[in-house]
């Protein structure tokens, strides 16, 4: 767990070097207009995406909707808040799901899909393309 | 069921039931209690659980979000919760995120154990905070027990102290249970064994309004009731102690049962002893007690001899009844009869004493009578006998003839003394012979007419036609009546007759000879009337004329009632009495009786058979003396014996016709001799009469008993004798040509014949010498003058002499005053 730890966060200042080299055609990401977060760290994020946490502080269920791994905003998302690749990540879910019984978030089909369920779902919480978001979603800023 | 003695009292059974209810319900108490407070314990700490668990829940994303805020208002409404303690919630560090309340130290990482710890008045839990796999911290959490405890001391409190109430309830109400109920049952109890035991009178204190009081109330109205209608134990057994009585009461196998104070001082036993005891160690005599036979009847007053305890043996009567409630047991009471015996005993020997007494009296009078009479015989005999001398001097013969009447007047005064002691000794016997009325009467008559005439009277005789005739009663008595009634009209009348009236008349089936004596004597004062038939009461003009025994007329009256009859008496004093003699009698149809033989005097036999052969048997000289010289003179043939054994031998040789015996002699008595003869085969050929001097008809009876055929009293006059000879030997005398009486046949109405003129031709001279004499009391003169006055008037004379010889002085002297004037 720690040398996975120590992996995370070297990728993650891999990924926020290049970043900060290319900004554009960033993902954000989304929440139901009801959620109470304003921003959230990515180890936050990537708890929440790999269901480390299952309830809001609120009570709500958390609901992650992750976009078709085709998806740039997903191949992003992935890399730069869970800070893996897709391999790692389906290898993780295998074992979650031998383990706890737990599968990977739900995938939606498109990014319009993506933003209808958020807007619709009090826990939900996904990323999309920023130019995508319109006033259904809120968008969290994602702290380092 | 056996309880413990202490268990016997409803007192204590109230309090033992009482008790074991408070310790079961106690115990109940205790056991709920300790329940409960298990019970809050166990409530507790499953509080205290979930509220850890669901804190941990909650607290899973806020840890994760790292939101302290929400941690520390999660934290703080659990301060809602009044057990709350404290809480703290660290993260999977260790580091303490946010805490409340006081939190004691210890580790609490993500490794720790879920835990929940109780240190003394705090649960303290530790709970891994999780979510999604993955340990985020811990929570600490205490739970204070505070109230747990609280609450439990109050079960406790309230059921300890609801244990005390009820304990206090059970106490209060068995105690007054106790009181309601046993102390009145007690009480009750108590006065329920008083009146068992007698004592029917002391109050029952039960005041009670319940079931036991009503109890109470009708054992007391039952008790008084019964006090009412019985008499209590006490009461009767006091009746029984104090009885003077002897009683026992015995059941059916004949033991004692209760016996009183006055048997047991009567027998010499305790009370106790005598409880138990066999009938048969009081007495021997047990018929008395048989139950069967008292069913039939009870028995009253037997004699019986109760045994003392020292064995000595004391007769009582008792009585003795089944007892009435059955079962056979006998109640019996006995009286002391010592006493009473004592006091017969006593009577029968002073009876004894006095019947001895009597019999001494009457054999005394017997013997002396007999001596009496025997020298009598003599003088009377040999007096008689002198006078049948021709040769004899006037003088002498008068001199003998006093002696003659002198002794015969002795004979009469023994006779009366010794009938009057008959009567008085019960003894009178009737001997009913048949004879011939009307000789009577006119031997009575001849016999006191010359006596009425020597005295100057006149005397009259009326007897109805037809009393010729025999009948059947004792002659003897009616005589010597008869005798006395004539001798007392004549002694007592100086002037004027006596008159002699006899009838027979037919009354009431019986034939009664009434005869009535008349006179004009004296007369009986009315007062003296009375006394005139008592015995040994002379009336005064008895005593006056100084003659006689008084018994008379007591004998003439006991004599006539003997006989069925009556004397009875008029008297009117100065004119006269009339004494009435009344007696049944009954025919005879025998008439063989010779008549007027009384005053012919007999001078020989007929002498055309030989001479009968007589034998006098006497011890007295002078009495066989004069017998066998008035029998030879007569022309018997007699021969003497002076004893019995003499008398058997005599008759055996000279076998007499007849014998004269004499009961009592020494040697062999009469009575011997008599048997002996009778024994003997010609034995019932001779004639055996008894001479005897004893007077008593018991002698009389033994000696007709012996074998005797006739019976001659001593002294015997002759004409008696004369006539039983006659009677038994069939003999025939000569009579001697007397003189005969003027009035022997004139049986009727005669008058006096005889007037006193002639005396004056007795001179003046001779009248006053002889008044002179008699009022001197010269007899020797007296009969001297009358002697030469015979010679002028025999007549005269002969009366004068008649009522000097009876020494009637009075008449005398009255009778020559007369003369005078």
């Amino acid at each position: 767990m720690k040398r996975f730890c120590f992996t995370l966060a070297l990728v993650f200042f891999l990924a926020l070097g290049s970043a900060d080299g290319k900004r554009e055609e960033k993902f954000v990401v989304i929440v139901n207009p009801s959620n109470h977060f304003d921003a959230l760290s990515r180890s936050k994020l990537s708890y929440l995406f790999l269901r480390k946490v299952s309830r809001w502080p609120w009570g709500a269920e958390v609901d992650p909707i992750d976009l078709k791994a085709q998806e740039p905003a997903r191949q992003q998302f992935t890399k730069e808040v869970l800070g893996t690749t897709e391999e790692q990540l389906a290898q993780y879910w295998i074992d979650q799901r031998v383990t706890r019984g737990v599968g990977p978030p739900v995938e939606a089909r498109d990014v319009a899909t993506a933003k209808a369920l958020v807007a619709a779902r009090p826990g939900a919480i996904a990323y999309i393309p920023a130019s995508a978001v319109d006033g259904t979603v809120k968008v969290i800023q994602v702290q380092p | 069921m056996i309880f413990p003695s202490f268990f016997r009292s409803i007192r204590t059974r109230f309090l033992v039931a009482g008790l074991a209810a408070v310790l079961l319900s106690g115990g109940l108490g205790v056991f709920l209690a300790a329940t409960a407070q298990r019970q809050i314990h166990r409530q507790l700490r499953a509080n205290a659980a979930s509220i850890a668990q669901q804190t941990a829940f909650v607290m899973a994303p806020l840890v994760a979000f790292d939101s302290r805020n929400e941690i520390n208002k999660a934290l703080s409404l659990l301060q809602a919760n009044p057990d709350f303690a404290y809480a703290q919630v660290s993260d999977e560090e260790g580091t303490r995120l946010a805490s409340v309340g006081n939190v004691p130290s210890g580790p609490c990482g993500k490794d720790g154990p879920w835990q929940i710890l109780e240190q003394g008045r705090l649960l303290n839990l530790k709970t891994p905070i999780v979510d999604g796999g993955k340990t985020w911290g811990c929570l600490q959490l205490g739970i204070s027990r505070e109230r747990a405890y609280h609450d439990a001391a109050q079960i406790w409190m309230t059921m300890l102290g609801a244990a005390a109430l009820a304990m206090l309830l059970t106490l209060v109400g068995s105690l007054y249970l106790s009181r309601s109920i046993a102390y009145p049952i007690a009480r009750l109890a108590d006065a329920v064994s008083r009146a068992r035991n007698g004592d029917w009178e002391a109050p029952i204190d039960v005041h009670n309004r319940d079931e036991i009081g009503r109890l109470a109330e009708n054992f007391q109205h039952t008790l008084s009731e019964l006090r009412r209608t019985t008499v209590s134990k006490t009461y009767v057994d006091d009746i029984i102690q104090s009885m003077v009585e002897s009683l026992i009461v015995i059941d059916a196998q004949r033991t004692i049962r209760t016996a009183n104070h006055s048997t047991c001082s009567l027998l010499g036993y305790q009370q106790h002893e005598m409880i138990g005891l066999p009938i048969e160690r009081i007495t021997s005599d047990l018929r008395f007690f048989d139950a069967a036979g008292l069913k039939k009847s009870s028995w009253n007053n037997e004699e019986v001899e109760y045994i003392t305890r020292e064995g000595q043996r004391i007769p009582v009567a008792i009585s003795v009844a089944p007892m009435r409630s059955g079962g056979n047991g006998m109640i019996c009471v006995a009286q002391d009869m010592r006493e009473r015996k004592r006091v017969e005993r006593e009577l029968l020997h002073a009876k004894e004493t006095a019947e001895a007494a009597n019999r001494a009296k009457s054999v005394f009078l017997a013997n002396m009578s007999h001596e009496i009479r025997t020298p009598l015989n003599a003088i009377l005999g040999y007096s008689q006998l002198m006078l049948r001398d021709p040769s004899l001097r006037p003088e002498t013969k008068e001199n003998l003839n006093i002696i003659n009447r002198s002794g015969s007047h002795l004979l009469t005064v023994i006779n009366d003394v010794l009938d009057m002691s008959k009567i008085e000794a019960g003894r009178v016997q009737l001997h009913p012979v048949a004879f011939d009325l009307g000789g009577l009467l006119e031997d009575l008559a001849a016999m006191f007419r010359l006596r009425a005439h020597d005295k100057g009277l006149t005397f009259e005789v009326l007897v109805d036609e037809g009393h010729a005739l025999s009948i059947v009663a004792d002659e003897g008595k009616i005589r010597q009546v008869l005798m006395n009634l004539l001798g007392n009209a004549v002694k007592f009348t100086e002037r004027g007759g006596i008159k002699l009236q006899a009838s027979l008349t037919e009354r009431e089936g019986w034939m009664w000879l009434s005869v009535a004596v008349e006179d004009t004597g004296v007369g009986v004062a009315e007062a003296e009337q009375s006394k005139l038939f008592q015995p040994f009461a002379q009336t005064q003009s008895g005593l006056d004329t100084q003659a006689g025994t008084g018994l008379g007329l007591a004998i003439s009256r006991e004599f006539s009632r003997a006989m069925g009859g009556n004397v009875t008496m008029r008297s009117t004093v100065g004119e006269g009495s009339v004494f009435h003699f009344e007696v049944p009698v009954q025919w005879s149809d025998s008439s063989a009786f010779s008549r007027k033989t009384i005053n012919r005097r007999v001078t020989g036999l007929q002498l055309d058979k030989p001479a009968p052969r007589i034998l006098i048997v006497d011890d007295e000289p002078n009495n066989r003396g004069w017998l066998s010289k008035l029998l030879v003179a007569l022309g018997f043939l007699v021969r003497n014996a002076e004893n019995g054994e003499a008398a058997v031998r005599l008759w055996q040789e000279w076998k007499p016709q007849l014998i004269l015996m004499d009961v009592r002699m020494p040697v062999m008595n009469g009575l011997e001799a008599t048997r002996k003869i009778r024994a003997h085969p010609e034995g019932t050929k001779p004639v055996i009469i008894a001479l005897s001097a004893s007077a008593l008809d018991q002698d009389k009876s033994s000696v007709m008993q012996s074998g005797m055929d006739g019976f001659l009293s001593k002294p015997c006059r002759e004409d008696e004798l004369l006539r039983t000879l006659q009677a038994h030997l069939r003999l025939d005398y000569i009579y001697a040509d007397e003189q005969p009486d003027p009035h022997a046949k004139s049986v009727g109405t005669a008058k006096p014949s005889h007037d006193f003129e002639s005396l004056k031709s007795l001179g003046p001279e001779l009248i006053s010498k002889l008044q002179q004499a008699i009022l001197n009391g010269e007899k020797h003169a007296i009969d001297e003058l009358i002697l030469r006055a015979a010679k002028s008037d025999a007549q005269s004379a002969s009366t004068l002499k008649g009522l000097a010889d009876r020494y009637e002085y009075d008449a005398l002297l009255h009778l020559l005053e007369e003369v005078c004037t």
